[in-house]
């Protein structure tokens, strides 16, 4: 962390605020299998559509199945995805972003012309299509994600690297004779670290936002798998008589990508102070 | 003029290219998907012939070469092909679904550039106060909704616990044109769509009118004594608008594409819903051109967005 990074970090009330929400989410969906109180899928007729009460906290289902619990589940699918997601299109964003900001000309044109491709197509057609035909495993829902979030990724490590390859102590690793892969590597992309930091967190929210879009079309994963999307999907039918088992869900997919969001821009802010408030 | 018409011309010539790229691409993904439309189409066990036959009807047993040379001449045409599920003319099924996608997503930007504008500048102006605090928790919240369930949250609201509004459809069965009923089923998705869109809006036009009040040009306007109103709104706020008309044109794409989901929650008979039923249906001709339609319609309203900073600015001039 730069100088003083972390302590600003933790004197940032909406940063601290963010981290703590997606550490609860975090921490549910990882203890899943031994914190839940009820299993995801045991169905119980007589326990259909309970409004939130001491046995079961947050209501049960159309199938008498625990809300909470399978709310529990639904964030592993929702941030492994997330995760996966954010890791490959940061990847390619770096990578490309970097090249394009470092070796500039044709190589710029080039990724920056495709970066405007793919931010000029509606994504959610595409994505739609590529997960529908080809099945919505993890992988494949990752890969697709990524493959219409990178661009915006690379423009960031672009415009970092483009201002800092002029500066001094990139002109000396050259005189001592770097080259084009340790002086991108070592004094660019290192020196980028923070922005990369700040994207990442703003772009899981918006992998998690995409993730849940998708299972809530169907595209995600499949029943009696819990994900939020399908959740919510479920609980539309019972909108009139049982409002808790569409609104709990909604509501995680809500407090995750807003920690996320949250926690990006204290990132942002406690790695840049000049940037404070500016954005 | 002729400035203006060969940066038109380059302009169209990049569309065309993005229209090539985005059929191509997608006639390469439905060539490598597993499975095809016979499944679909037969429904249940088939023999290996029937398939074959099928496939042989539909044309998809030629070299992918020749489909996308056949599909894409038609095209050009106007000829998007006929729906495999129920033949109809895809440029039909297009056009009846197009109006409502239009009105839908419009309709949303409009809502969110009104209220959003006047809220960025009420931020910007009070910077510091409860009203900046406020605006930016609202558009914080705002890109941290997934609209689906916003949209669903909003008819519990206003159709099932307080039923003011209707929850789905374009408007009651046989009111097409009753003006009346439109409106009221436009309300609760235009909300929907429009809510998201408008926190990106206001997020920037409080970032960049704060960094327009800080130029010499205000300082000289206050210095010469004009009223406070008269410098944010005349001076400031104009110069400020040029990357506010960026955003909107950039998050084009986004509010077109939310227009799936928000079409699928309010049952909204628009494109979005048509690009979902095809997808599920393998219907090839519907998703080809679904999506070169709604890419056409972005490319077309990023280019109005470029020539709009024209107007605003009449130092930029297109060469």
């Amino acid at each position: 962390m730069r100088d003083g990074a972390l302590a600003r970090l933790l004197g940032h009330r909406r940063g601290l605020i963010g981290a703590g929400a997606v550490a609860v989410m975090l921490a549910a969906g990882v203890l899943a299998p031994v914190a839940a109180p009820y299993s995801y899928s045991s169905q119980s007729l007589t326990q259909r559509l309970r409004p939130p009460g001491r046995a079961h906290w947050l209501g049960t289902d159309g199938f008498g199945r625990d809300v909470l619990s399978r709310v529990m589940w639904g964030s592993r699918v929702s941030l492994q995805i997330g995760f996966a997601a954010t890791a490959l299109s940061l990847v390619v964003g770096t990578v490309l972003g970097g090249a394009a900001g470092y070796f500039g000309r044709g190589t710029d044109q080039a990724v920056m012309r495709a970066a405007d491709a793919f931010l000029s197509v509606p994504a959610l057609f595409l994505v739609l299509v590529v997960v529908a035909l080809f099945g919505a495993s993890l992988l494949n829902t990752a890969l697709v994600i990524a493959l219409v979030t990178w661009a915006p990724a690379a423009r960031v490590v672009r415009a970092e690297c483009l201002a800092l390859r002029g500066r001094d102590f990139v002109q000396a690793a050259r005189a001592l004779g770097a080259g084009h892969a340790r002086i991108l590597g070592r004094h660019l992309l290192l020196n980028a670290v923070p922005v990369i930091i700040v994207q990442a967190s703003l772009m899981l929210g918006q992998a998690i936002l995409i993730e849940s879009g998708l299972s809530y079309l169907g595209l995600g994963a499949q029943p009696p798998l819990p994900s939020w999307g399908n959740m919510v999907v479920e609980g539309r039918q019972f909108l009139a008589s049982a409002w808790w088992v569409a609104a709990f869900p909604g509501l995680a997919i809500f407090v995750t990508v807003l920690g996320f969001n949250l926690f990006g821009d204290g990132l942002r802010d406690a790695f840049d102070p000049a940037l404070r408030g500016a954005a | 003029m002729t400035d203006l018409r060969s940066y038109l011309l380059r302009r169209l010539g990049f569309a065309a290219l993005m229209l090539v790229g985005v059929s191509l691409i997608l006639f390469v993904i439905m060539q490598l998907a597993p499975g095809g439309p016979e499944a679909v189409l037969i429904g249940g066990e088939f023999s290996a012939e029937a398939a074959a036959q099928i496939r042989a009807r539909l044309g998809l047993d030629r070299p992918i070469a020749v489909q996308y040379v056949t599909w894409a001449s038609a095209a050009v045409r106007g000829d998007l092909g006929r729906s495999f599920k129920t033949g109809d003319p895809v440029a039909r099924l297009i056009a009846d679904r197009l109006g409502p996608t239009l009105q839908l997503t419009g309709a949303a930007l409009l809502f969110a550039v009104v209220v959003a504008v006047p809220l960025g500048v009420l931020a910007a102006v009070r910077r510091g106060t409860t009203w900046d605090t406020l605006g930016s928790a609202f558009s914080l919240f705002g890109v941290s909704f997934p609209s689906f369930w916003l949209g669903i949250m909003l008819i519990l609201l206003f159709s099932e616990a307080v039923p003011w509004l209707p929850p789905s459809g374009l408007a009651e069965y046989g009111h097409e044109s009753d003006v009346v009923s439109r409106v009221r089923h436009a309300i609760l998705p235009t909300l929907t769509l429009g809510l998201i869109q408008m926190a990106a809006v206001m997020r920037f036009t409080r970032s960049s009118l704060l960094e327009a009040l800080r130029q010499d040009y205000v300082r000289t306007a206050r210095a010469k004594g004009l009223a406070d109103g008269r410098v944010v709104w005349r001076h400031a706020l104009r110069n400020a608008l040029i990357p506010v008309v960026t955003v909107i044109g950039l998050s084009l794409p986004t509010l077109v594409g939310g227009a799936v989901l928000t079409e699928t929650v309010f049952a909204w008979p628009g494109l979005g819903r048509l690009a979902v039923g095809a997808v599920f249906e393998r219907d090839y001709p519907v998703i080809m051109g679904v999506n070169l339609v709604v890419a056409a319609v972005v490319i077309t309203a990023n280019l109005l967005t470029d020539l709009a900073y024209t107007v605003i600015d009449p130092r930029i001039s297109y060469q």
